[in-house]
């Protein structure tokens, strides 16, 4: 049995009509197995704040084809609920992609940790500012330190 | 036409705020931080090696072991010139797996005799 990689989902925006243009740099993550899609979602705002998940085909035909390659992984994972909570935070006037996908990459490590007795008490994103402030607070302590 | 299920699996979904221009800023701090780690540890490792030496406390593999471990962070500290330290360390390089077992048995034996 293979071993699944934590799954995310994520949420793009998008205020002009689909070009297509992240679809190239996406699908290498997948040929190469870095991460799997799980499913994939249209949804349009539309002026009057209604929210509606759409088809690649309820597109406008160049629309469509830019974004054409995401034919076929489409699932039904994502609900309506999910459509809902997409809308609230989608601006009017836009459309956005929604994906779930698999991060492949960290099966194998999922698999040595299990082997080596690991387990992963909890994962999460960290906000690049708390970053940047954290690196900061280490070069003025540094300098306090020198001074 | 995709049919979709009435309920959901993402919870609440919020904007995030974009920073922008910060991925070469946050990766030069972090980068200088992890040079400078590199090289304390290169400098304990050196250091571990010639203390090492100087007690005659192993072989060059497992002087070569103790830089390893030396320079893996944590980096731990260098080979105190106690005999308690020294076993402490030779366990560690044990437990890490840089010396088997008879290795390991070897210069505790050394170290004890």
């Amino acid at each position: 049995m293979r071993e699944m990689g934590p799954i995310d989902w994520m949420l793009i925006e998008f205020d002009q009509p689909f070009t297509g243009k992240a679809a190239p740099p996406l699908f290498d993550l997948v040929d190469r197995g870095v991460i799997t899609i799980l499913d994939v979602m249209f949804i349009r705002k539309l002026s009057d704040g209604s929210v509606q998940a759409i088809e690649i085909s309820d597109l406008p035909g160049d629309e469509a084809i830019h974004i054409n390659v995401f034919d076929g992984f489409e699932t039904g994972i994502l609900g309506d609920d999910d459509v809902a909570a997409a809308g609230e935070a989608m601006e009017v006037d836009t459309r956005a992609i929604m994906l779930v996908f698999e991060n492949t990459w960290a099966a194998p490590f999922a698999i040595a940790l299990r082997e080596g007795g690991g387990v992963v008490v909890d994962s999460g994103r960290i906000p690049v500012q708390s970053i940047i402030g954290a690196l900061d607070e280490l070069d003025a302590l540094e300098a306090s330190l020198e001074g | 036409m995709m049919r979709r299920r009435r309920g959901g699996v993402v919870r609440t979904v919020g904007r995030t705020a974009v920073v922008a221009g910060t991925a070469s800023a946050v990766a030069g701090g972090v980068s200088a931080r992890q040079t400078k780690k590199f090289n304390e540890g290169q400098q304990q490792a050196a250091a571990a090696q010639q203390s090492a030496y100087d007690q005659g406390l192993a072989d060059s593999q497992a002087a070569a072991a103790a830089a390893a471990a030396a320079a893996a962070p944590p980096a731990p500290v260098a080979a105190a010139p106690d005999l308690m330290a020294q076993l402490t360390q030779l366990g560690q390089l044990h437990d890490q797996g840089v010396l088997t077992d008879a290795e390991f048995a070897a210069q505790k034996a050394k170290l004890l005799g």
